[in-house]
């Protein structure tokens, strides 16, 4: 990062959308740029470079999924999607696509600003991430020790490997297909493996499985660790 | 085919017709040939015998051959044997008496092979006549039933042809139709026997698919070449007896087809309407989902954004706020209103009231109405001078009006006019609304009145759900009127939303 203030562009057709954020994105601390269609959006995240991309999926010119692999072809820059909650599919394509996260539409504008919190966090750590530190969890990826509440879990290799995963991205969503892909390479097509090993870390690491605080579940989606 | 092989009544199994002679013997076309006979009997003893004695046998035999020529065979005959006689007894000598020897002999030999050559010849001649009459006669009524079965779309009234059509051919018919594996009654001539109609139906549900032609009855099966779609039975109505079974066979193959047909486009229809709730479910979720929860995303994060940061915003931008709150909160409201009225529209849950009124008021209040959203622009008003009036719901009406209204204000930039027009057609009145926007794609035009249906324009403005124009549509037709789109409106741009509403009987003059 060259300056203190982040840059997030937001890509969206409803103009009131647009008219609601920009002050409470500036009221935020970050500097606003804004797209209501596809192509405007790339051209200006190649001259901005934004910090952030928040991208509405349902766009007059193209699909949000073309806006993705268009900016990924050249930039690793945090693409937080907006979708509606029913666009289940249309979610998970976009996560598959590239996009980081995601918020669901109507949101809390406290909400998308923890997400682009998440995302410029992630941004940052990404490349030199060697430990996970928050909401009692501990994990140190050099020595793949796990530790709740100072006390050591033993997990399976598995188990690690999801886990790890999530902390690395932790606050944002990780899809099924990416979870399966980080613990078992691709060679496991059934999502249903992961929600029996997820149920396992949450054994070992939550204090009441029956009511998740650390992995919460994106229902159809994929898991998230809680951010701080 | 479940029909078997039948027996015919034809010439097949009859003596051949020269011999038979098919003509039925009629006593006057005996009666002629005396008459020609006794004709020729004066004519040769008042004339020919004066000027060619020897030539009179020839005369005889020209009256035999015309005999046979008119009136076939045994005329002929019976001809031969007067004009043998006559000859013999009007013209030999001696005259007045009957005297056989050798010659008369060959005399009658002649005439009689006469008769017999020209005869048989005429009377095969008519035979072959009478039996293409009536091939043609049985084609042309299979022709007709074929027309008349093609027009049928529902397997009762296809039924109710064939009973017709039988009918028309001399016997009462009942036709049972199918109906998930039990035979229906579904036409009847009157007075069919009933002890024989519940002896099919019952052999019917057995499932007992053999044909029957029996002298008092035939029964038939209708099948389509895979199952059984039903049958038909005859009985004769006159002395005349059943038509021909092969006749019979290719009617009611026809009238199988036509049931069948009309079974499949009843599942057809079924289908669609089926999918057509389909797709108005998906498109409803959708609309819900995008469109409306639109305005609501800005409801919320304008609300969340001045809970958490209303500090740090200055007057302006929470004033800002408040007005995109209160914007899209109204915009919310037209969108539900919009899909309720659809709702009630498609329900038939709507009341109509119907009020004589003119429809140029209905069209200034709606442009008043919807004064706030048309944001300055100027309208032009082209309104007749006099105006018959409509006959629908005040409220519903300006409805209509209002939506078409919105959506020239959203398709219009802010500088052109939008035409406001309600001129009188030869039996009604055209209210229409044009815009000077870009119009709508030749592609898009025939849906713009579509559920949920936006252009690309509209998906770029994110505005509006597609159900405006939807509604219109739905209120004005259901007020007897119909509703289109022309564009490009003028100089190849622009809309215009044409209604046309009926006029009422009683034309007002003035207001």
């Amino acid at each position: 990062m060259t300056a203190s203030v982040h840059r997030v562009m937001i890509v969206d057709d409803e103009a009131p959308i647009l008219r609601v954020l920009r002050p409470s994105l500036a009221a935020a601390g970050y500097e606003v740029v804004e797209a209501d269609n596809g192509r405007d959006a790339l051209a200006r995240a190649a001259q901005q470079i934004p910090d952030v991309v928040v991208l509405d999926l349902g766009l007059p010119d193209m699909d949000g999924k073309d806006v993705i692999l268009a900016l990924r072809k050249w930039t690793q820059v945090p693409i937080i999607v907006l979708s509606a909650r029913e666009a289940e599919a249309e979610r998970i394509a976009a996560l598959d696509t590239g996009a980081d996260d995601y918020v669901v539409k109507p949101f809390h504008t406290g909400e998308l600003l923890a997400r682009v919190r998440a995302a410029l966090r992630h941004r940052q750590s990404r490349a030199e991430l060697v430990a996970y530190s928050g909401n009692g969890l501990d994990i140190n990826f050099e020595s793949r020790r796990v530790a709740i509440g100072g006390i050591e879990v033993h997990l399976t290799r598995k188990e690690y490997d999801l886990l790890r995963t999530l902390a690395r991205h932790a606050g944002q969503v990780v899809t099924h297909k990416q979870l399966l892909a980080a613990a078992w390479g691709g060679s496991v097509t059934d999502t249903q493996f992961v929600r029996v090993y997820i149920g396992q870390v949450r054994q070992k690491i939550e204090r009441d499985p029956s009511n998740p605080r650390l992995i919460l579940t994106e229902a159809g989606i994929g898991y998230r660790l809680a951010a701080d | 085919m479940t029909s078997t092989p039948v027996g015919t009544r034809d010439t097949q199994a009859a003596p051949p017709s020269w011999w038979r002679g098919e003509a039925p013997l009629r006593a006057r076309d005996f009666f002629y040939a005396a008459a020609i006979i006794a004709a020729a009997t004066v004519l040769g003893y008042f004339w020919i015998m004066h000027l060619w004695p020897n030539k009179i046998a020839m005369l005889f035999l020209a009256a035999v051959l015309l005999t046979g020529y008119h009136f076939g065979m045994w005329p002929a005959i019976s001809a031969a044997l007067l004009a043998f006689l006559a000859y013999n007894f009007f013209f030999e000598e001696p005259p007045f008496t009957l005297s056989i020897d050798a010659e008369d002999v060959f005399a009658l030999s002649t005439f009689l092979v006469g008769a017999l050559l020209v005869g048989g010849l005429t009377g095969r001649l008519s035979d072959h006549t009478r039996r293409l009459k009536r091939a043609l006669a049985e084609m042309t009524s299979l022709f007709e039933a074929s027309r008349d079965l093609s027009m049928t779309v529902d397997a009762k009234s296809a039924a109710e042809r064939v009973v017709r059509h039988l009918e028309t051919n001399d016997c009462r018919a009942a036709v049972w139709i199918m109906e998930d594996g039990k035979p229906a009654l579904s036409a009847a001539s009157d007075a069919v026997p009933e002890k024989d109609v519940a002896d099919f139906a019952a052999r019917l549900v057995a499932q007992v698919a053999q044909d029957e032609i029996a002298p008092g009855h035939m029964l038939m099966h209708l099948s389509n070449g895979a199952h059984l779609v039903g049958a038909a039975a005859l009985w004769p109505a006159h002395r005349r007896g059943l038509p021909d079974p092969r006749w019979t066979r290719a009617l009611l193959d026809l009238a199988a087809v036509a049931i069948d047909r009309a079974r499949l486009i009843a599942e057809i229809a079924a289908t669609r309407v089926v999918a057509a709730k389909e797709g108005l479910r998906t498109a409803l979720l959708s609309s819900l989902s995008h469109d409306l929860r639109t305005p609501l995303s800005t409801i919320l994060a304008s609300v969340t954004s001045l809970l958490e940061y209303e500090a740090k915003f200055d007057a302006a931008t929470r004033r800002d706020l408040l007005v995109a709150i209160q914007e899209e909160s109204e915009r919310l409201n037209r969108y539900l209103a919009n899909l309720l009225e659809m709702t009630r529209l498609e329900s038939g849950a709507l009341q109509i009231g119907r009020v004589l009124i003119d429809p140029r008021e209905a069209m200034a209040a709606a442009l008043r109405r919807m004064e706030r959203k048309l944001d300055g622009r100027r309208v032009v008003r082209l309104f007749a001078a006099q105006c018959a009036h409509i006959e629908v719901d005040p409220v519903l009406i300006e409805q209509a009006l209002m939506n078409i209204v919105e959506n020239a204000a959203a398709h219009a930039p802010t500088a052109a006019p939008i035409i406001a027009s309600v001129q009188n057609l030869d039996a009604g009145v055209r209210l229409s609304v044009e815009d000077s926007g870009d119009g709508i794609a030749a592609p898009d035009l025939p849906h713009v009145f579509d559920k949920f249906f936006r252009g690309g324009g509209d998906r770029k403005r994110g505005s509006g759900v597609g159900l405006g124009l939807a509604v219109t549509r739905g209120l004005i037709e259901a007020f007897g009127g119909s509703v289109r789109a022309v564009s490009p409106a003028h100089d190849g741009r622009g809309t215009r939303i044409e209604i046309d509403l009926p006029a009422h009987r009683i034309e007002e003059t003035g207001e």
